[in-house]
């Protein structure tokens, strides 16, 4: 059967990541399975939990990445909430005593990291409002929450937690005006 | 030195006389008053303009009769207005983001070949024109917190030369991202669309609107109708609409599952497709053979695929299970652009398969009996069931449950897959431009070939989508057709993978 070309000879092929991702996924696959094994006769401080946690940043934004919403905003929140709660994990399960003065600081810097991206861009990263929306409201509970417990050594970067989420939060609704409904009514959308 | 530096728009514009070029002038600010684009892409849009001159020029088009062939009037307010609208995803459409992986998704092309090469300025001007009036497709994929849904995303959408493999998976991850891809490459023109925007049939309007204003924009005038929208028309809302819903959902509800199937043997490609093999035939000479054996195209076609698998596997006990979609339009007429395809599967153990008339009753009584109205509406029933039972729990809890449901079963039930589109139509002043039409499968998990068919005048092309090197199935598939008097010329692609 003598088949004639008719489609064009493709370029050379790059190294897709999916070529990568079956190569990859057996050192990583192997550290999940032996890290834990290896802390269970080490026994505490269990930092196979920070290891594992440490893998999976690594896994979800370098070799495995979102194929829906993978933009500089939603990336850079992604990333801000993978940091807190791996200092949360390191801070619970090693060295315990310093999150409270750190993951203020890491959001606020992260806040506005995620500010700089999502408004020097505006046109095309207004469709990435509702993560940057969701972030500050959860900077804003967090906040106020840590505003309720009285511990004065920290109490000045919460403050700056809040104000920051807060100017953010309304200078989303600000800028979407009337759409800010259609943003919300789109987001958790269930139909 | 200084005329050097000058384009070649700014060249053809100054060789032109006052009076042109002051229309020429006019001209450009109208295309500018239509577009409020951010700067690099209103510029993109208006070279698309400066390049279509060129090209008219080129042609001994004269300037008068060439901005009036791409007038800005056909850009309507499209590119001139922010984005506001959005879509939820259909039925049929959910899974498709939840089942995808790096180098893995549910795209398929559509293209037409013309009897002239493709202009890529002409072409880039027809998708701006076309765009438009698509809106469902002007499109960018987005996460909600309990689905996935569309958003409207006004940009310059790209046509491009073909240079890469067949339905390759689209890159739809950052902000603004098509989820279609329109090609060219010599005569054809292709349209390879992620299936989450719609179905083949959805995807044919589209590429038969795109060709229709291609031609247009060479002169060739016709009336919309056999399935071309008219381009200034403002869209239905129907076009859009999730047409699952509009189904009858009374009644039983089916299982959406069956027990594993066969598959034909040769090693899985790394690259995918491994390659693409396309059979031209006559229409006539294809539906006379099978009406000699009591058949439509479909079963026949069936039938030989049945035969071409047992030539392809080592297996010696087990079923074959090829799944056939079904166009539910022909129960359920709509308007929608979207999916609104349903499948049923035929299936046949390999004790039974030897000849052609052997299996053609069963594999006729079973299709008739499965792709009928009623498995189609339970089947219809079954998948808002799901949908509907599922669509409070958050995106983030799903996903992973669906893919890891996807991974294990994935395309496991059937062996291959035969998507027929039957006889494609276009208005008469412009069947005479184009040869033929083409149907790609994009590539499945496991299933080592798919075949999507469809016929333009008197050419069916059938292109199996291979996912292994082994030559087998497509070698015994063209030996059944020719043994039965079937003139076959064959086309396809080289091996991607050695």
């Amino acid at each position: 059967m003598k088949i004639k070309n008719t489609f064009p000879t493709p370029r050379k092929q790059t190294l897709q990541l999916h070529h990568v991702l079956r190569w990859v996924r057996w050192p990583f696959g192997a550290a999940v399975v032996i890290c834990p094994l290896v802390n269970l006769f080490t026994g505490k401080p269990w930092w196979s939990a920070v290891v594992l946690w440490g893998l999976w940043i690594l896994w979800t934004n370098l070799f495995n990445p979102a194929m829906v919403d993978y933009n500089r905003v939603s990336q850079c929140i992604r990333l801000i909430f993978q940091g807190v709660i791996l200092q949360i994990l390191i801070d619970v399960l090693i060295a315990p005593g310093w999150i409270f003065n750190v993951a203020p600081i890491f959001c606020f810097g992260g806040l506005i990291v995620a500010g700089v991206l999502f408004f020097s861009d505006f046109h095309r990263q207004r469709h990435n409002m509702m993560p940057l929306m969701l972030l500050s409201i959860g900077c804003l509970v967090a906040a106020v929450v840590g505003l309720s417990i009285p511990t004065p050594a920290w109490t000045w970067t919460i403050i700056v937690l809040g104000s920051l989420a807060l100017a953010m939060l309304i200078a989303c609704i600000a800028t979407t005006g009337k759409d800010f409904f259609r943003i919300i009514h789109k987001f958790f959308h269930i139909k | 030195m200084a005329k050097s530096k000058q384009s070649p728009f700014q060249l053809w514009k100054q060789r032109l006389d006052d009076n042109t070029r002051s229309e020429v002038l006019d001209f450009f600010r109208e295309v500018r008053q239509h577009i409020t684009l951010p700067r690099k892409e209103r510029d993109s849009l208006i070279a698309d303009f400066e390049k279509a001159l060129l090209w008219y020029a080129g042609k001994g088009v004269s300037p008068e009769e060439s901005m009036q062939l791409i007038a800005p009037e056909n850009l309507g307010g499209f590119y001139a207005r922010p984005s506001v609208l959005w879509y939820p995803l259909d039925d049929a459409a959910k899974i498709y983001p939840l089942s995808m992986k790096h180098g893995q998704m549910a795209v398929f092309r559509l293209s037409a070949s013309l009897l002239e090469p493709v202009s890529p300025e002409l072409l880039q001007m027809a998708l701006n024109f076309t765009i438009r009036r698509f809106p469902c497709f002007a499109t960018t994929v987005k996460k909600g917190f309990f689905w996935h849904y569309l958003n409207a995303t006004k940009r310059r959408y790209i046509a491009e030369p073909e240079r890469d493999l067949p339905v390759k998976p689209l890159k739809i991850s950052s902000s603004g991202s098509q989820s279609f891809r329109v090609l060219y490459y010599e005569n054809r023109i292709s349209v390879e669309y992620f299936h989450i925007l719609t179905d083949a049939s959805g995807g044919m309007h589209f590429l038969k609107t795109l060709v229709a204003e291609y031609l247009r924009l060479l002169g060739i005038q016709s009336s919309p109708g056999y399935g071309v929208l008219d381009i200034n028309e403002i869209p239905d809302p129907e076009e859009s609409s999730n047409a699952f819903l509009a189904a009858d959902r009374k009644g039983q509800a089916s299982g959406l599952t069956d027990r594993i199937a066969l598959q034909m043997g040769g090693r899985l490609s790394l690259i995918r497709p491994a390659r693409v093999v396309q059979f031209r035939m006559s229409a006539s000479n294809l539906l006379e053979t099978a009406r000699r054996r009591n058949a439509t195209i479909s079963e026949y076609i069936l039938a030989v695929m049945f035969l071409a698998a047992r030539r392809a596997t080592d297996e010696t006990k087990g079923s074959f299970n090829m799944q056939v979609p079904v166009n539910m339009r022909k129960f359920y007429p709509t308007k929608s652009l979207r999916n609104f395809s349903m499948y049923c599967g035929v299936r046949l153990s390999l004790d039974d398969i030897h000849d052609i008339d052997g299996i053609l009753p069963e594999i006729s009584r079973q299709l008739k009996e499965k792709s009928a109205l009623e498995p189609m509406t339970q089947m219809i029933h079954s998948s808002t069931r799901l949908v509907s039972s599922v669509r409070c729990i958050p995106l983030f809890i799903k996903g992973p449950i669906a893919s890891a449901i996807y991974g294990f079963l994935g395309d496991k039930i059937f062996t291959s897959t035969l998507s027929n589109l039957g006889v494609v139509e276009m208005p008469p002043e412009l069947s005479p431009m184009i040869r033929d039409m083409e149907f790609i499968l994009g590539t499945a998990v496991t299933n080592r070939s798919g075949i999507g068919m469809v016929t333009f005048g008197d050419t069916s092309m059938l292109s199996i989508t291979k996912l292994t090197s082994d030559p087998t199935f497509e070698e015994a598939f063209y030996a059944l057709l020719t043994q039965d008097g079937v003139r076959v010329e064959v086309e396809g692609s080289i091996p991607y993978e050695d």
